[in-house]
């Protein structure tokens, strides 16, 4: 109703010239008169505002038939054309080559559905069909794989995963091979006739931009190329507070300085008397412990008892670095939390004679603990189990508290993994735990690479995060490209190329480099193909609404301006003639 | 007419025997010449050419026993007529002039004419020759084995021989090089003598010398070999063209050596040394603990064998005796010269009897017992500990494990030592009573044996079995009576039950098996004892009451005390809580690095596998893989063969224009085995610092009013 004001102007200069022509003394045509005032108005108010009205005509249809790449060419169809000139001895005869698809359309507006034939159509052609009723048929698909994904960056000692689906039309299994310098490292099986969802797993030993090989013994004897990058781990500095000496800490702080990593570690002795100990740290006054000497630790770890000996000032140094960032890994040892733990206490845990641990994403079993552990975690608030038993007991968990994370444990004895030599449980315990906990260091840009599986003359989105204010300074092959800005995040740009070349290719975004894995054409064909499916599958069936729409509804259209002009004329015409002859007369 | 014809016939059969004859003779031969081959073959090695000389000369040989050709008329006359007695001994008429015949010749001429006629042409030699094909096949058989067995002494041969060349890898040699040699002076203490070999790759024992004896096509001014790319050698030359070049070097570990004639690289060759083991030792007899008891020989059996690489230079037999008990143990040393002899021999068995009693050992003692060797090189070793310990009868009779300790069984099981001293009482009264009374007293004490026997039967749930028997003479028609109409007793005989009586005891298995033991020796002395052969029960008994010890003391646990020295406690400072001469301890380290050469392999993987996608490689690339080269070959000691291979390989990625993926793959799979498996880390994730948005997302949920 923005154009009230008009309406309200034409109601209101409609009651003057009608209240005047009433008034007026001559009473000769004065319905006439009325009415063509009236008509008068509505044509100008409607030569103002657009005047519209529903139309119920219905269009004769149209088909056009498009033919891509594993389509069975339909004989029987009338307009049939193809757009991959790779297809022209395929379809050369009996079908027309049409360059541009927006071309032809424009140029066939009696065009008005869309049938697709074969693979389908690539997604910017698919957009040019908006608004055409399409329908979609695929030719029978073939074994191959249908999904692939890996995550691209990984860190070392990280377990590399890779997941896929495998179509199996074949009358045998199909074994799927992982494979790192021309030996297998994994592999899976497909049954014959079935399409299953597999997965590969192994450890990266390489540090850098590195390649697996995924063998698929088939009819296309697949051979793909798996691209990673394995980047080395970032190192934790770490300090543990001790109440009083255990093993649990010992064990520990050995550990994590026989992997390089920074460690301090207090003790308290007596009053104001403290054991310090610095491992591959420069050392420092620990005596006290305030923010400045926090800021140097991504992990801080201690239990409850350390926690005691804690004085006051020191306890708020904690839970302000807590606030910025510091992780901790606490043991509480009572059955109520307090201050900066208030969510963490112990209960009464259901124990076996064996404590058997599994990681919470996975459960992924670690090697049994000869303890009958007495106590499991009792949390509240919101959290993230890390370990838990075959009870849904929760022995470690991780929670937020501000930008920082507190990881609580029940288990004070995993060195005795250590100890009956199953060193990899240890391991894994700790390093998860850790993880978890470990304040996030900073990278300055965020990266994304789109599609995942890139070919080399085809078109690649790459995301950016930046955390510096200013256009990103993005260059591949020395030449600058143009960065486009996020509309409504600042910090977030895009950046489209068409790389030239397959193999590992350096993009640089404000002098950091980043490796992105052009794959060669025709890689990775039968997952592209199947996603093609996919996509014209769902254009059929965003279209298919579109149109039922359309018939149902009869089309909204205005009335040319032209008519309103000439009823506005010939009402005026009719008055001002009249005018003159009642004045003349 | 006749008398010719009959002559023919005899010549075609002397023609038809001679070539039976030669036929075997050649088969014969063949079969004697393999055989011989097959004999010689086996203990020194010879090439198949050689079976045509041995087949030749036993044919010769054959012949020149048997000169076939020498074969008179007269004598397969002879032969005819022993093989046909139809001849009647007159064959040989037929071979003298007919008118020279009697009358009476002349019919039997005639007659042995006919008979002659009658004999088939090649009747004769067949079934010789047939004998002659059998020992040829069992010839051919036995060569075969004979082969088999050379190969498998010479396969064995090659894997014990100390020096010799690595064949699998015949390494080719610079163009340069005319002719080479390897002179190999294994050390003194193999025994072995210096070896000449004309391979690159060669396997030594350690401290061998390795001299290289070299002959160039042309002058050179400077000939050296780089061992494991670190130390340089220079050759000597030896003529004043300096074609001929000499060096020598001693290896103590396996080794890559490379050679540089002028400024050309040869590859890398590979040194294998094989390190001389110490002396090994298998025992067979006696057992980790052997125990004598009463009764038994105080004797040992010692069997054993020794092995040595290269020889055993000297072996022993040490043994420490242990006696003496609670604090007063004392212990003794003895060294017992072995009887056979040693004399750098690679076997040694051992088979020896100990006489403990003139090692001086008593009842109550251990004996521990060990073999202790030397080899050639100088290397000691020992073999296990074996312990041999004497029971002691007096501790068994004392009763001073019965005042302490805690008694699992009841008092009247003591009984076991009384039965033992009315066993010795009998023995010593023996002369002094009649047979009757002495047969009487020792069946006695078999009742006393019995009786014990029953109370320990007890605890093994074993009553029912032995008081059944007894009872069932006296009390069969009663028993007969109760079980009929018994349904408990039915219900017993015809189900089966669960649980055994013998397994429902308060005993462990352990304890049980003991238990079980204790019986099984009364049950022998029992029947000694009911034998009237009181001496020979006297063992067993001893036997019983030993493990009736043991079982005593099963539950014991002896915990050696210690001492602690503490420093005098200063009493003035007590209580005090004076801190300020305390200092706060401080420790600081940091980690030795082993892991840097651990990182460059893995980042070297990682270039290899950018390489084979067809990076090429650059000048930090190439660095890089010269760093990985000289770790690869720092690993020395673990490597073998594969590793040679690997880094050939990663030397020929740098020269080669082309991309050899092969060797690169050769490379990383050298690179994962010295890797290994990586194992989880601390580390820490990483994500966006400041990422201004989220920040004030962040600040803004941390200020907003709860």
């Amino acid at each position: 109703m923005q154009h009230y004001w008009i309406y309200l102007t034409a109601l209101f200069l409609w009651v003057f010239l009608i209240v005047f022509e009433i008034k007026r003394s001559d009473k000769r045509f004065l319905i006439l008169r009325l009415l063509a005032n009236t008509a008068a108005l509505f044509a100008l108010v409607y030569m103002l505002l657009p005047l519209n009205y529903l139309s119920s005509e219905k269009h004769s249809r149209t088909e056009l038939h498009i033919l891509s790449s594993g389509a069975i060419n339909t004989e029987s169809a009338p307009k049939r054309i193809f757009i991959d000139p790779n297809l022209k001895t395929q379809f050369g005869q009996n079908a027309e080559w049409v360059n541009s698809l927006a071309y032809y359309l424009q140029q066939n507006p009696e065009i008005n559905k869309v049938h697709i034939h074969g693979d389908g159509l690539l997604p910017d052609q698919l957009a040019l069909l908006k608004g055409y009723e399409v329908s979609y048929s695929p030719s029978p698909e073939s074994s191959g794989l249908q999904s692939i994904y890996w995550k691209p960056k990984l860190e070392l000692g990280e377990e590399f995963t890779l997941q896929g689906r495998y179509r199996n039309r074949d009358k045998k299994a199909q074994l799927i091979k992982l494979k790192y310098a021309d030996k297998t490292v994994d592999s899976a099986g497909i049954d014959a006739g079935s399409t299953s969802i597999f997965q590969l797993q192994t450890k990266a030993e390489q540090l850098g931009r590195s390649q697996y090989t995924l063998e698929i013994n088939d009819k296309n004897n697949t051979k793909e190329i798996i691209a990673l990058e394995i980047t080395p781990k970032e190192k934790i500095q770490s300090l543990i507070l001790s109440g009083y000496p255990n093993f649990e800490f010992k064990f520990l702080k050995e550990w994590l300085y026989s992997q390089h990593q920074a460690v301090a570690f207090r003790s308290k002795i007596s009053k104001e008397k403290y054991n310090t100990e610095f491992l591959n740290l420069n050392s420092f006054n620990l005596n006290e412990i305030h923010a400045k000497s926090l800021q140097a630790f991504d992990v801080l770890i201690l239990d409850e008892s350390a926690y005691d000996l804690l004085s006051a000032a020191e306890r708020s140094a904690i839970s302000q670095a807590v606030n910025k960032g510091l992780g901790i890994i606490y043991y509480p040892q009572a059955e109520k939390g307090r201050d900066l733990f208030k969510a963490i206490a112990l209960r009464k845990a259901r124990a076996d004679k064996n404590l058997g641990l599994l990681s919470d994403p996975g459960s992924k079993a670690l090697n049994l603990l000869d303890i009958e552990a007495e106590s499991s975690l009792q949390l509240s608030g919101s959290y993230r189990t890390l370990f838990k038993d075959k009870y849904q007991q929760i022995w470690a968990a991780e929670s937020a508290v501000g930008k920082g994370k507190i990881v609580s444990t029940a288990l004070n004895e995993s060195y005795l993994w250590k100890l009956n030599g199953a060193e990899e449980s240890y391991y894994n315990y700790w390093s998860s735990l850790l993880h978890a906990a470990a304040a996030q260091t900073d990278s300055s840009a965020n990266w994304l690479f789109q599609p995942a599986l890139p070919l080399v003359n085809e078109k690649l989105n790459l995301q950016i995060t930046v955390d510096k204010a200013g256009i990103p300074q993005v260059y591949y092959k020395q030449q600058q490209l143009a960065a486009l800005q996020h509309m409504a995040f600042a910090d977030q740009w895009q950046v489209s190329f068409y790389p030239q070349q397959s193999g590992w290719q350096e993009v640089q975004l404000n002098k950091q480099k980043a490796y992105v894995y052009i794959y060669p054409q025709g890689a990775w064909s039968s997952v592209k193909t199947y996603d093609l499916r996919q996509l014209n599958q769902q254009a059929q069936h965003q279209n298919k609404e579109l149109n039922k729409q359309a018939s149902e509804q009869q089309l909204l259209k205005s009335v040319n301006k032209l008519y309103l002009f000439m009823l506005f004329i010939l009402c005026i015409s009719f008055l001002w003639f009249e005018n003159k002859k009642a004045q003349r007369a | 007419m006749a008398h010719n014809e009959a002559l023919n016939k005899f010549r075609t059969l002397k023609q038809n025997y001679l070539l039976g004859q030669f036929l075997r003779l050649i088969l014969l031969g063949m079969a004697l010449g393999l055989l011989l081959y097959a004999l010689v073959n086996y203990f020194y090695s010879l090439q198949e050419s050689y079976i045509a000389l041995f087949v030749l000369s036993s044919i010769f040989i054959l012949y020149a026993v048997k000169p076939l050709l020498k074969l008179k008329d007269i004598d397969f006359a002879r032969y005819l007529d022993v093989q046909y007695p139809e001849l009647e001994e007159s064959c040989t008429l037929l071979l003298q002039d007919a008118n020279d015949l009697t009358l009476l010749q002349k019919l039997q001429h005639k007659r042995s004419s006919e008979v002659l006629e009658s004999i088939p042409h090649n009747q004769f030699h067949w079934r010789s020759i047939y004998l002659a094909i059998a020992y040829l096949i069992m010839a051919l058989c036995l060569g075969y084995a004979s082969q088999q067995w050379h190969s498998n002494k010479l396969h064995n041969n090659t894997t014990a021989a100390p020096v010799k060349a690595i064949k699998s890898s015949k390494a080719p040699s610079l163009a340069q090089i005319k002719i080479f040699y390897i002179d190999v002076i294994p050390p003194a203490y193999t025994g072995l003598n210096a070896v000449k070999l004309n391979n690159w790759n060669i396997e030594i024992p350690q401290e061998s010398m390795v001299r290289w004896e070299i002959e160039t096509t042309e002058g050179l001014d400077v000939v050296s070999l780089w061992i494991n790319e670190k130390q340089k050698l220079n050759f000597k030359a030896l003529n004043p063209a300096k074609t001929k070049w000499q060096a020598q070097h001693s290896f103590q570990q396996s080794a890559f050596y490379q050679l540089q004639l002028g400024t050309k690289h040869s590859e890398l060759y590979l040194i294998e040394v094989k390190p001389d083991r110490p002396v090994s030792f298998k025992i067979q007899r006696p057992k980790a603990h052997t125990q004598i008891d009463f009764g038994q020989v105080p004797q040992v059996v010692l069997e054993a064998q020794l092995e040595d690489d290269y020889g055993i230079k000297d072996a022993q037999l040490v043994a420490t005796l242990a006696s003496g008990k609670g604090e007063g143990v004392s212990f003794t040393e003895k060294k017992i010269a072995l009887k056979a002899a040693v004399n750098r021999q690679k076997n040694l068995k051992i088979g020896q009897n100990i006489d403990l009693k003139t090692l001086g050992m008593k009842p109550g003692d251990e004996l521990y017992l060990f073999i202790k060797a030397i080899d050639t090189r100088g290397q000691h070793s020992r073999s296990d500990v074996m312990a041999i310990s004497m029971v002691d009868t007096t501790e068994l009779m004392s009763l001073s494990s019965i005042s302490n300790g805690v008694n699992p069984l009841p008092t009247a099981f003591r009984s076991q030592r009384q039965i033992i001293i009315d066993i010795e009482k009998l023995l010593n009264e023996e002369k002094q009573i009649s047979s009757g009374n002495f047969t009487a007293r020792s069946n006695e004490t078999g009742y006393d044996q019995r009786l014990l026997r029953l109370r320990y039967g007890k605890f093994l749930g074993q009553e029912s079995a032995d008081e059944d028997q007894d009872a069932h003479g006296a009390d069969d028609h009663d028993e007969q009576a109760m079980v009929f109409g018994n349904t408990d007793a039915i219900e017993k005989a015809a189900g089966h039950q669960h649980d055994t009586a013998e397994d429902a005891t308060y005993f462990e298995p352990q304890t049980k098996m003991l238990l079980k033991a204790v019986l099984d020796e009364m049950w022998n002395s029992e029947l000694k004892l009911r034998l009237a052969q009181p001496r020979q029960a006297l063992p067993y008994a001893y036997k019983a009451l030993r493990l009736l010890k043991d079982l005593q003391q099963k539950d014991r646990a002896y915990v050696a005390k210690t001492t602690i020295r503490v420093p005098a406690l200063d009493l003035s400072k007590r209580f005090t809580g004076e801190q300020s001469k305390i200092a706060n301890p401080f420790f600081k380290e940091t980690y030795k690095s082993e892991n840097e050469n651990i990182e460059v392999l893995r980042i070297s993987l990682a270039l290899l596998d950018r390489y084979k996608m067809g990076e090429p490689l650059e000048s930090p690339d190439k660095q890089q893989l010269r760093n990985t080269e000289r770790i690869l070959i720092a690993q020395s000691g673990a490597w073998t063969k594969s590793y040679l291979e690997a880094l050939k390989s990663l030397r020929s990625l740098y020269t080669q224009k082309t991309i050899n993926i092969a060797a690169a793959e050769k490379v990383q799979q050298a690179l994962l085995n010295i890797l290994g498996d990586t194992k989880a880390a601390p580390g820490s994730r990483s994500k966006l610092k400041s990422n201004r948005l989220a920040e004030l997302y962040f600040e803004n949920l941390k200020n907003r009013p709860h």
